[in-house]
């Protein structure tokens, strides 16, 4: 029952006298070690062992040395020779398991399984998909080399203007002060004058109102309608009783009336009425229109004179002056500070990415997915309606030595019952910039895939060998 | 995957807003969706039957003796309604008990296609008779049982002892079936309502006529005291049951002298050792869809099977409730509030009081079929639990295996690259499956043509590493008239319908969607021809079913589920046949797969639900979990209970299914998962990805070795799934099981048996630094597995641990086949060697088998192609022969290294072989671990030899 030993002992090359003898699954650089006149000690020294026991399809040293060509050691490797593509090593537990791993299927050897030589098939495949991604890498570097002098040129021009910019903030700002004082120095006779103006309408308008009143009052108290007012009908204002004896005399009155016992109206509007308008109530009931008018009604004001509305135009004109130079301060301080962020930006190493700021890049499959890169993803449906967001810049996020080979957005619209939406967007070498696809993987954690020339390297030596030995 | 959940997108919306609302705002279980035996009409009903003198009277006048049974008529005293009492003595040890009335105004629902055949009976013989009772003999004379007429009960005894009593605190309760007495006058008023709405609808303002239906019925109520509120009509919430038959419940109790541990009947998430439930809740049986449920409590769950074993240090029970309606259990106990001091002061004054245990069955409507099952050892039961319901489905080999799950893998390219990533992080595995999104807009048979527009070839891709897949296959369909599977099902009339005749309509996945009537065997065999390459498009022989939902789900429905006054074939109601409908689902899936490939291929369905016999058509696994540590922890007592009931293939939700773990307890979730027979990672739709990759380096060598570790045990495993299937003996079992006169071991969840031979103690607490472990027996060995080093029991051994440390230990006098070169998937390791770890125990002596078949086929069964081989050691010397005569089957697998444990140093190992030819062979020994490793016999595994240790 022992058939394995017999079969399994050592691989082909063993089996053509003369030919340099190199155990099954052993590499070139390896083969060394395997010395057909010596017995076999372990690479680790633990063991030293019978030579055939080496492929015995028993595992007897620990780091699986004397096994590279069965499956015999849970931790070996199998070498793949591969003639016509690449050379590789396979785990030993993928020997004899029925998958045809090495394209050369010297790994099948005793598992029935009818595994085809592929590996010229593979090497041309893969050398056509290199030669392509080389043509790609060229291709996209040349666009990346322009991208990084524009950005380089763009990016002077920005420092420039952002010089500049400070210069003219500081010359505005100057400017400003000049202005300020201008304008100050402007106003303050306007506004006297306006207030001159003004005071003496307000005047007119309060004695026009006082007169009114004084009629009004006038004809109330001359209650028999003879045109006077005598003692007894002030009698009957008890509120003008001076002292508070509760008794309105006549000579009380007579005293209100400037000694005389009855007063025509303009006795009374001139000398009375002001005596006693404080104290006087009024019969007609409160509230009446004629009545609560006391403002002083701009509306019907007489024109300023010709003085004040030269003063008013002087005034305006510094205004609007120091408005204007105000707004563009302002105008000019918000271009600074965008730029001076824009400038802070991580472009990548040499602002490769600089070229993407600003623009937006679409992909559709069920959704409409737009990336705004170094601003934020949004979800849409293809007929439009509202948008979800999937993420705002947070970072680069590739692993470490190569950062700029993914992004980060997150903070991104929260799920239902879940965390905020986020996007992971992973970048690779094309000639174009240009969204492939958003997935997402797990709820609410998306990933999109994005060629741009900005990831672009120097094509690595890609040649495959077309013979291993 | 499964109850409503995630914020997913619009399709999913209308459902969500149906259901959310009320289930889904706590974290955990709402109880209000769920009844109480209070808000159970019959429950509440027959629990307020107190232990009295039953009514019940043995009529012994009407004794019948035939050849496979004893009949005779009990009567209820009060309402003279007659019962008929059937005895049965069963061949193995058994006897089953059925009462039905005499004279039904109708038939009663009595189970179908449970029982794997009608059980051989063996005669029972009047032992004696007088006016008062009379006594049967069984058994060859080993078991009595008497029968007493006033108050009728029933005792079951050997020799002198007392096993088990029915009756005995006369609490049996048997609705009989009757006519509603104001159902003239009901009628009358239910149309003129009916009328009345109608007369609504059309704008009339006709009033009613004077009649005022509340104080009629009020009325006729004090005159019936019989009738009591919930008899006739039941409303839960917003539904109501209208009960067309009125009350039919049946309830009955049974004593267990001398037992103070009783187990078993799943589903429920608690401890293994059932509790008492005076005040509480009884455990309750009724296949429901519980969202986010609750553990250690005695809530229904998914599944139901209604058997239950009480074990003391003698001796092993069974009792076998044959009912599909709802149940609920009530267990009391008379030792149950005494302290251990307590217990050791009336051991002292010389045990004043047999400990015993109470239990009381109730069930909604039906008959009383009770199979007693008496032992006397646990493995007796098995057996006898196992000849009625059938064993264990021997799983094609790749079902053992480890199995990846999510809901949901998006799309193929989902598929390729998860699979791929097994294989570039080096970790094997057999199955990836497919949650409901991969269908047609949950139309179950169909593919997202978007997302999965080659699913052949996705299948074609995971073959050529020897893999498979299952897809999910629910039993709610959805109602589209451009749906074929609807189409067909409505026009055979295979749907369950409602009271009034329509076809019924529940809220499921798809929205609107009917259910097919799994009970009707047609309707079953229509779905399995489903399963036909040529009917379920895009699918392959490496394709398999997962069946979830099927309890059955109805997201709309009454706790969930379906209307219990819906109708069955044969006009059963859907109240007498709830627990049955998830069985039925997965028979009929089984058969679909069985039949697609002409008969020869084993099938693989996963179901959530199932009932007493599922365990012949696949696995279970413990529903809708959380990553939650008590979850885990819960994860071993509910399959433990679940292999006591006869379900070897059971396993929670790796990872656990809600929420997001920690990477410590999804390492830890692993490490048990590993140890359990269904081994399956799944997570939510909402969770971030679990891949074993995706957690560091670290944790992914530690998931990485455990799902190794579990590739080489896959030979033990699958010889002891063998032996479940032949056997009925769990594979994954209570400590008692195998220490049965160990009474420290009777409460034992949180470690366990695998097959005889290894004592597993999962880590299961957070930031664990140490375990304690029970090793029982005295003088036993116990090796731990890694270091094999040797213990001794019995002993409480404090393991410390760190979060590498899996506390396994192989028991002593046991041997262990292993294959210890871990492939990429099962079947890739198909003829490679075994190495045998023979753990000696105190005498130098171990024994153990193994079973090989070619791993997916039913050649074993039909053809005798297996080998089982059984290894005995002794006097020094290891010998490998058949265990199985009958069975033959050629293999290229070999034996290429033996390990004993506990070995001193020999002289030199010879092996001899069966044509008499001797040669030696290397070895090394470790006298530190005291290991002695056998270098390559290189012997086929069929073959008969002996190793000589000199």
């Amino acid at each position: 029952m022992r058939f394995h030993l017999m079969f399994l002992l050592l691989g082909p090359a063993l089996s053509v006298a003369g030919e340099v003898k190199r155990p099954r699954g052993v590499s070139p650089s390896n083969q060394q070690f395997y010395d057909e006149t010596k017995p076999f000690t372990c690479f680790d020294g633990s063991k030293t062992i019978p030579l055939d026991r080496v492929n015995d399809d028993y595992c007897d040293c620990k780091d699986a040395s004397d096994e590279p060509g069965t499956s015999a050691c849970p931790n070996g490797h199998f070498h793949c020779g591969n003639t016509g593509f690449k050379a590789s090593y396979i785990s030993s537990s993928r020997v004899n398991d029925g998958i045809c791993d090495c394209c050369d299927a010297t790994d099948e050897y005793n598992s029935g399984t009818g595994c085809e030589n592929t590996c010229r098939e593979l090497g041309k495949k893969e050398r056509g998909i290199l030669l392509k991604m080389t043509e790609v890498a060229k291709e996209g570097l040349k666009v990346k080399q322009q991208l990084i002098e524009k950005a380089s040129k763009i990016k002077e021009e920005k420092k420039k203007k952002l010089d500049e910019l400070r210069e003219l903030k500081s010359l505005i700002e100057n400017k400003m002060k000049v202005l300020k004082t201008a304008k100050e120095k402007a106003e303050l006779p306007e506004n006297e004058a306006k207030e001159k103006h003004q005071q003496a309408w307000k005047e007119l308008t309060r004695a026009k109102q006082e007169g009114a009143r004084a009629v009004v009052a006038f004809n109330e108290l001359d209650k028999n309608g003879d045109g006077f007012v005598s003692v007894v009908e002030i009698q009957a204002h008890s509120e003008l009783d001076g002292d508070e004896d509760d008794i309105f005399s006549e000579m009380e009155a007579q005293v209100i009336l400037g000694g005389s016992s009855k007063i025509d109206l303009e006795y009374f509007q001139d000398l009375v009425w002001r005596n006693i308008k404080n104290e006087y109530k009024t019969e007609v009931s409160v509230g009446k229109p004629s009545e609560s008018k006391t403002d002083t009604n701009y509306e019907n004001m007489p024109d300023y004179d010709e003085e004040t509305q030269a003063l008013i135009v002087a005034a305006e004109d510094a205004r609007d002056q120091f408005i204007t130079v105000e707004s563009s301060l302002q105008d000019t301080k918000d271009a600074i500070r965008n730029l001076e962020k824009e400038l802070s930006m991580d472009f990548g190493q040499n602002d490769e990415f600089a070229y993407m700021f600003g623009k937006c890049y679409e992909v559709t499959n069920e959704y409409v997915y737009r990336l705004c890169p170094f601003e934020k993803i949004i979800q849409k449906l293809k007929q439009g309606g509202s948008e979800t967001n999937l993420g705002t810049w947070h970072s680069w996020a590739g692993p470490e030595g190569n950062k700029y080979s993914a992004m980060k957005y997150d903070g991104g619209r929260a799920c239902w019952q879940g965390p905020n939406r986020s996007t992971t967007v992973k970048l690779s070498c094309g000639k174009e910039t240009v969204v492939t696809s958003c997935t997402e993987p797990s709820r609410c954690d998306y990933l999109m895939e994005m060629q741009t020339p900005a990831v672009c390297k120097e094509p690595q030596e890609l040649a495959i060998e077309h013979d291993e030995l | 995957m499964a109850e409503v959940a995630g914020g997913t997108l619009s399709l999913r919306w209308i459902v969500l807003t149906w259901v959310t609302i009320y289930i889904m705002t706590t974290e955990a279980v709402d109880r209000s969706n769920f009844k109480t035996c209070e808000q159970s009409a019959f429950c509440k009903r027959q629990r307020n039957v107190k232990p009295e003198n039953s009514p019940y009277r043995a009529l012994l006048n009407s004794l019948e003796v035939t050849e496979k049974s004893i009949k005779l008529q009990l009567i209820n005293e009060v309402n003279k309604v007659p019962l008929l009492l059937e005895v049965y003595g069963l061949q193995g040890n058994m006897t089953r008990i059925k009462i039905n009335e005499l004279n039904p105004l109708k038939p009663r629902y009595e189970v179908q296609d449970v029982l794997v055949q009608d059980p051989p009976t063996v005669p029972l013989t009047v032992m004696g008779k007088d006016e008062g009772s009379v006594e049967l003999g069984f058994g060859n004379g080993l078991y009595k049982l008497i029968i007493t007429s006033r108050p009728f009960r029933m005792d079951i005894m050997t020799g002198n002892e007392l096993l088990l009593s029915i009756n005995s605190r006369g609490l049996m309760v048997f609705e009989h079936l009757r006519k509603r007495k104001d159902s003239e006058e009901k009628k009358e008023e239910n149309v003129q309502s009916e009328e009345m709405k109608e007369a609504t609808k059309a704008g009339e303002e006709e009033t009613a006529q004077g009649d005022q239906p509340e104080g009629k019925d009020s009325q006729k109520e004090s005159e019936e005291k019989e009738d009591e509120a919930g008899m006739w009509e039941e409303t839960f919430k917003t539904h109501t049951d209208s009960k067309p038959s009125g009350p039919s419940s049946v309830g009955l109790d049974f004593s267990l002298p001398g037992f103070e541990h009783v187990y078993g009947i799943p589903e429920h998430a608690d401890n293994l050792k059932l509790k008492t439930t005076d005040g509480g809740d009884p455990y309750r049986l009724y296949n429901l869809d519980v969202f986010q449920y609750e553990i250690f409590n005695p809530m229904a769950l998914y599944g139901a099977i209604p058997v239950m074993l009480a074990h003391n240090v003698r001796r092993t029970l069974g009792i076998f409730w044959l009912n599909a309606a709802e149940t609920w259990v009530d267990i009391s106990s008379n030792t149950a509030g005494k302290t251990l001091f307590g217990k050791m002061l009336d051991y002292m004054q010389g045990a004043n009081e047999i400990p015993q245990t109470d239990v009381r069955w109730i069930s909604e409507s039906g008959i009383i079929d009770v199979f007693v099952l008496l032992g006397p050892s646990p493995f007796d039961v098995f057996r006898q639990y196992t000849s009625l319901t059938g064993t264990q489905a021997l799983p094609p080999l790749f079902a053992i295996a480890y199995h990846q799950c999510r809901w949901n893998y998006n799309d193929e390219e989902d598929v390729r690259n998860v699979d791929a990533g097994f294989d570039e992080h080096d970790i094997p595995y057999d199955v990836i499956w497919l949650d409901i999104e991969h269908t047609d807009g949950k139309r179950y048979f169909t593919w997202d043509s978007n997302k999965f527009p080659n699913p052949k070839d996705m299948l074609q891709n995971l073959d050529s590493k020897k893999r498979k897949m299952v897809s999910i296959v629910d039993p709610h369909i959805k109602i589209d008239s451009g749906y074929r599977i609807h189409n067909a099902i409505q026009s055979r009339n295979f749907y369950i319908k409602t009271k009034d005749g329509s076809d019924y309509e529940g809220w499921c996945w798809p929205g609107s969607a009917g259910y097919p009537d799994f009970t009707n065997p047609e309707m079953r065999s229509w779905w399995a021809s489903m399963f036909a390459y040529d009917q379920y498009e895009g699918s392959m022989d490496n394709l398999y079913t997962w069946n979830d939902m099927n309890e059955p789900s109805v997201f709309n429905g009454p706790e969930v589920t379906m209307h219990k006054d819906a109708v069955h074939f044969g006009g059963w109601e859907h109240r007498d046949v709830h627990n049955l409908y998830a069985f039925y689902v997965q028979m009929a899936t089984a058969d679909g797969q069985i039949q697609r490939s002409g008969g020869t291929e084993r099938p693989f369905v996963l179901a959530r639900g199932f009932f007493a016999g599922s365990q012949r058509y696949g696995a279970v696994w413990t529903g809708d979990n959380s990553a939650e540590w008590d979850h885990l922890k819960v994860s071993l007592p509910m399959c433990l209970s679940l292999g006591l009931a006869g379900v070897s293939f059971c396993g929670a939700d790796v990872g656990g299914f809600f929420k997001h773990p920690s990477p410590e307890l999804l390492v830890r979730w692993y490490q048990a998962g590993a140890y359990q027979p269904f081994f399956r990672a799944h997570a939510h739709l909402d969770t971030p990805r679990r891949e074993p990759w995706l957690f560091g380096e670290e944790n992914k060598q530690l998931i990485r070795t455990v799902i190794r570790e579990r590739y080489t045990l896959l030979p033990f495993w699958y010889t002891f799934f063998y032996r479940a299937y032949r056997t009925g003996e769990p594979v994954m079992r209570p400590m008692w099981v195998e220490f049965p006169g160990d009474v420290d071991t009777f409460s034992l969840d949180e470690q366990y048996m695998l097959g005889n031979a290894l004592l597993i103690r999962p880590v299961t607490e957070q930031d664990a630094r140490g375990v304690q472990v029970y090793m029982p027996g005295k003088g036993q060995f116990w090796y731990d597995v890694r270091s094999h080093q040797r213990y001794t029991g019995p002993q409480m051994l404090y393991v410390p641990v760190t979060i590498s440390t899996i506390p396994v230990y192989q028991r002593g006098g046991t041997i262990v086949p292993r294959k210890e070169r871990v492939r990429r998937s099962s079947s890739c390791m198909q003829s490679d060697p075994y190495t045998l770890y023979v753990a000696l125990n105190a005498q130098n002596a171990a024994d153990g088998d193994l079973f090989v078949d070619d791993g997916h086929t039913f050649n074993f069964e039909k053809r005798r192609e297996y080998i089982h081989r059984k290894f005995t050691f002794a006097n020094n010397s290891l010998t490998s022969r058949s265990a199985d005569p009958n069975g033959h089957y050629n293999t290229a697998a070999w034996i290429e290294r033996v390990l004993v444990l506990g070995a001193r140093r020999p002289s030199s190992v010879v092996i001899k072989l069966s044509d008499g030819s001797e040669s030696s062979l290397d070895f090394e020994h470790n006298a530190e671990t005291s290991v002695l490793t056998i270098r390559k016999p290189a012997v086929n595994v069929g073959a008969d030899w002996t190793l000589y240790i000199r």
